[in-house]
């Protein structure tokens, strides 16, 4: 067989069966433990519950539209944003990156056949889902109104659902909890010969942080939701101060999880923007060495500054020194990320594809969220933002500036590898566009009116803020209709698509070396392993319509010995 | 292939000797019935305020020996060993920080009228004793 | 450069993608397709195990925060609540886990040796321990209820103790039908001739049996010195509360429904600090003159909410830990094990010994450290 019949072969277009079309019945993918399969089931999953938490965000933001009562009373306005923000953070965010794409993509890019323990995998599946259903039972009973953050005393006091919630909560921490542990041992042990951590792409570096932080933060959620589901139904005093308890406790142990959760949302997304600003300026990263250690330094770091949620919480003064002082470390990792991105695109052949719309929209708006959140780590401009519109602003552009533009990149990214079809170009950069604008829109005069003192979390405001909550709420329906064009582009692609090849991008990872979308067993040839940025190995072949690796001439070079695997 | 797999048998077990367990429950009782004793005789053997650093010191030396035979931590792969005690790590980290905030506003809580220090009732008022 | 290396085996046509479960392999019959060889099943399992012992281990960190936190705030309701809990008892199940942790240890020596029999014998020993530790458990919680040593919100210890319910009883039901059921079943397996499930269920049903021996254990000990002491303190403290004395008015208001205890009292004086504050800034204020006698026992319940945590967490955990052995046992009653295949007895073993650590802890923290 020639070379060229080979790529062909094996780079073209998908061959008839792959793991969408293997089996078929519902039965083939409720109990499917392929990884693929259930990161689409992920997927589709966290997409509907972001679509319910994002109709509660349009909802909040019209009610806001004036400053008096429109269509929510106070307690229905409490708990719509506490339904917002508890479904935002524990049913879409978390697990949208690393259980959805991560699921998807990590033993592909690896070059493993599946994840370490699929069994755990589907596990971790249908615990999301129970724990979902808990948020939902809790959301048509008498819902929730105590912020996402459960903040003892009033929830113990308060009549809303807090324990169906809380169940919840307890079960989604489980759920990442057995992700994070499947990722973590895959990355271990199941890396083929000659994969060696530092032919790993970013995005495993990312994914692998953020596992280890699910699986040392997120326990310490658990047995908080249980003490408080101990305090609501048996009244154990340990955190009602009514019965001797400790309030601040609560709050440290809330935020011993949920400081470090904040990572478990943007490492993931970090790793996916390393992967899009290298492959689609067609440019090696720039110091991928320093990428992959600021993420697992992010990790560590994570753990060392909860108690900047506490500065006026009535936390010590000692302790509010130290975490603020600790605070500033984190920015230390995170510049080194933005900067090595930069210096990547820089002469790069940037292609303004979707994902890299995406990939550079996060840039800009990661930056901003990054560096509005060291005014709130600054004990002194803290008291004055604390829970102002400023906060709302500030996580708003790290966690949708930058984690939902992340996803929704990696998902254009990585979308032609899991359907197998491609997308209308032209519509995915709109939708970005549009997405990039509204978002500004929403969440910018946010920063304005809270810096002015608007305070978060309230129903009602002074007209002097309601120029700006106009806009916000203008923007927000902006970024309601970029979401919904990026949405329509992608459904409509699985219809009218054009066939996607084994590597439409050109990237040199190996998920892009299996065809699109892949089949069962991920790779039906060995796998060429190269440096992941190594664009000079990849070549565009007229024949497949794609990129295909540089195979050497089958007589130049005897077969190389594969290196032996690390034994961990 | 198939070689090589008849080979690892001796390579990934690694059985302990029946001796060595039974040694280390030996140890395990003996050290039990130690800390029962000091802490029936804490007023005999003048250990007072230490008695909280020895019994804890005794359960580590228990948990150690557990961990090093029993989980057969001695025999297993650096990274394991590492992520096992980096577990303490976090663990430490957690209670370390809580703790020092905690005792920094304990005073707060210790001045605010408790039992051993019962408010006096003046005028209706209660007032505390500081 | 690029180097070429075998990712994957190319299985044959028929051999059936929809079967993930157990391929034949050439490792053996439990050697899952995505992997390569026995031992890096091994590994991996053995690693995500201790990433498990890991996350349990913050789990209980909380416990600990909670219990280091409390004790250095009222120092005074440990030295006075650890009374309450019989250090005899509490060392006899130290040495029940410990020797638990031993058969356990034994029996993976045993799946790493191919011998299954043997390790039947260690695991269902390690099994009768398991539910010796619950049975004296068992005792000591219903020992405390009765006297109302309950947790914070239900503390009545001190005040007349009302008939109350069978708890032993409630406690012991779910173990009396658990072993009937079991020893049912072997009946029928017997009858039926069916050897191995007459082995699996007679090991079950001997295994419950363990709950019983320390329910016999834990009610034969001499600890009832203890009681009558502290039952003297109490019908001291039952006087007391007659007094209208703090003790009883704080607990009967939040005994009711806490809620409209704060209503009713000042909430600001609840909403500060430790329940033991309540010094009846209301109604009961005129009686708080006689509140000072220095051998006064303090409202235990902060303790008790503590310890209930802490050690009901880890009961379930051996709840939890039982199930995982009755795996085991139908496992190595199938023969399963061998040398190169021994994970799952292994990291059984790994989390089982974590249990026994945290007990170990537990013990001096909850029944020792005056």
């Amino acid at each position: 067989m020639s070379i060229a019949q080979q790529k062909e072969k094996l780079f073209g277009h998908a061959p008839e069966e792959n793991f969408l079309t293997e089996s078929k019945g519902w039965k083939s993918w409720f109990f499917t433990l392929d990884h693929k399969r259930i990161g689409i089931m992920y997927l589709i999953g966290v997409m509907a519950a972001f679509a319910l938490a994002g109709i509660f965000a349009l909802i909040l933001r019209a009610e806001l539209f004036t400053p008096n009562q429109m269509f929510l009373s106070n307690t229905n306005y409490n708990k719509m944003f506490t339904l917002h923000g508890a479904i935002m953070v524990f049913v879409f965010i978390i697990p949208s990156i690393p259980a959805a794409l991560g699921n998807f993509v990590l033993p592909i890019m690896l070059g493993a056949k599946d994840v370490a323990f699929p069994r755990l995998n589907l596990a971790s599946f249908y615990l999301w889902m129970l724990g979902t259903i808990f948020f939902i039972f809790a959301m048509v009973s008498t819902q929730l109104d105590t912020g996402w953050t459960f903040y003892t005393p009033y929830s113990v006091q308060t009549s809303s659902a807090v324990i169906s919630a809380l169940t919840g909560v307890f079960i989604l921490g489980f759920s990442s909890i057995f992700t994070g542990l499947n990722f973590i041992v895959t990355v271990n042990t199941m890396r083929p010969p000659g994969m060696t951590w530092f032919k790993m792409p970013l995005l495993l570096w990312a994914l692998y942080s953020t596992a280890l932080i699910q699986v040392l933060a997120t326990p310490v959620l658990a047995i908080t939701g249980l003490l408080l589901l101990g305090e609501r139904t048996l009244g154990l005093g340990i955190f009602d101060p009514a019965l001797g308890g400790d309030p601040v406790l609560f709050q440290h142990f809330f935020w011993f999880y949920s400081h470090p959760a904040v990572y478990i949302m943007i490492l993931p997304a970090m790793g996916i923007i390393s992967e899009l600003i290298s492959v689609h300026s067609q440019k090696k990263i720039f110091g991928y060495e320093f990428i992959a250690y600021s993420s697992i330094a992010i990790a560590i770091l994570s753990f060392l500054v909860w108690g900047h949620h506490m500065f006026t919480s009535g936390q010590s003064e000692m302790l509010i020194l130290i975490f603020s002082a600790l605070t500033f470390s984190v920015a230390v990792p995170s510049a080194v990320k933005v900067f090595n991105w930069v210096a990547t695109l820089y002469k790069g052949s940037i292609v303004l594809t979707t994902p890299m719309c995406y990939a550079l929209s996060f840039i800009f708006l990661f930056g901003i969220g990054g560096l509005t959140g060291l005014p709130l780590g600054t004990l002194s401009t803290d008291i004055h933002l604390h829970d102002t519109y400023y906060v709302v602003a500030h996580f708003h552009y790290v966690m949708v500036g930058g984690t939902l533009i992340a996803f929704l990149g990696g998902v254009f990214h990585w979308w032609p590898k899991m359907f197998g079809r491609m997308y209308s170009e032209k519509g995915g950069q709109l939708g970005a566009l549009i997405v990039f604008i509204g978002f500004n829109l929403t969440f910018f005069p946010q920063f304005i009116m809270g810096s002015r003192g608007m305070p978060r979390r309230y129903a009602r405001y002074d007209p002097e803020f309601q120029i700006f909550h106009q806009v916000s709420t203008i923007g927000s329906l902006v970024l309601g209709v970029g979401l919904a064009i990026a949405a329509y582009v992608l459904l409509v692609s699985l219809w009218r698509g054009k066939r996607a090849t084994g590597n439409p991008w050109g990237a040199a990872t190996l998920e892009f070396q299996c065809c699109s979308p892949p089949t069962f067993h991920n790779f039906e040839h060995e796998v060429i392993l190269h440096d992941p940025y190594d664009f000079e190995a990849i070549e565009f072949d007229e024949k497949v319509d794609g990129y295909v690796p540089v195979l050497p001439e089958p007589a130049e070079e005897p077969a190389p010995v594969p290196e032996p695997v690390e034994s961990n | 292939m198939s070689d090589n797999h008849s080979e690892e048998h001796a390579y990934f077990s690694h059985p302990m000797p029946v001796w060595m367990l039974l040694l280390v429950f030996v140890s395990l009782v003996f050290l039990t019935v130690l800390t029962v004793v000091m802490s029936e005789l804490t007023e005999a053997l003048m250990i007072g305020q230490w008695e909280l650093w020895v019994s804890m010191g005794i359960a580590t030396l228990k948990a150690m020996l557990v961990i090093f035979f029993f989980m057969h931590v001695l025999y297993d792969k650096p990274f394991n060993k590492m992520l096992f005690f980096s577990s303490f790590l976090f663990a430490a980290l957690f209670i370390a920080m809580t703790l020092l905030d905690t005792y920094q506003y304990s005073d707060d809580v210790t001045s605010f009228p408790t039992d051993d220090r019962p408010a006096r009732v003046v005028g209706g008022k209660t007032v505390s004793e500081n | 450069m690029t180097t070429a290396a075998s990712v994957e085996h190319h299985e044959e046509a028929g051999d059936g993608h929809h079967d993930h479960g157990h391929h034949e392999h050439h490792d053996g019959p439990f050697i899952a397709h995505h992997f390569e060889s026995a031992e890096q099943q091994f590994d991996s399992g053995k690693l995500g195990m201790w990433l498990f012992l890991v996350q349990e281990i913050l789990f209980f960190s909380g416990l600990f925060v909670a219990y280091i936190i409390y004790r250095n705030h009222n120092p005074e309701i440990f030295e006075a609540a650890h009374v309450h809990l019989d250090k005899w008892l509490g060392g006899l199940n130290t040495i029940v886990l410990l020797f638990s942790s031993l058969t356990m240890a034994w029996a993976v020596r045993c799946a790493q040796l191919g011998k299954n029999l043997a390790a039947v014998v260690h695991i269902v020993i390690t099994m009768v321990c398991a539910n010796i530790f619950l049975g004296v458990k068992a005792i000591e919680y219903t020992h405390k209820w009765e006297m109302g040593l309950f947790w914070a919100n239900y503390y009545t210890y001190g005040q007349p103790q009302p008939d109350h319910p069978p708890y032993l009883m409630y406690i012991s039901a779910p173990f009396i039908v658990c072993t009937l059921v079991a020893a049912f079943l072997a009946t029928v397996s017997r009858v039926r001739e069916s050897d191995f499930w007459f082995k699996f269920f007679l090991c079950i049903t001997i295994s419950f049996l363990g709950y019983f021996i320390g329910l016999g254990i834990a009610w034969a000990m001499p600890s009832s010195g203890h009681d009558d002491h502290h039952g003297g303190h109490g019908s001291h403290a039952v006087h007391a509360a007659a007094d209208g004395h703090e003790e009883g008015h704080g607990k009967e208001g939040h005994g009711d429904s806490h809620d409209e205890s704060h209503g009713k009292d000042d909430g600001h004086g609840h909403a500060n600090d430790a329940d033991h504050a309540e010094q009846g800034t209301d109604s009961g204020a005129a009686a708080m003159a006689t509140a000072d006698e220095p051998q006064e026992e303090p409202d235990l319940g902060g303790f008790f909410s503590i310890y209930y945590a802490m050690t009901g967490l880890h009961a379930i955990h051996i709840l939890a830990g039982i199930v995982a052995l009755t795996w085991l046992l139908y496992r190595t009653l199938a023969m399963h094990f061998r040398p190169n295949y021994f994970g799952p007895v292994e990291n059984v073993g790994l989390y089982w010994h974590l249990v026994d650590l945290i007990w170990i802890y537990l013990f001096p923290m909850m029944y020792l450290i005056h």
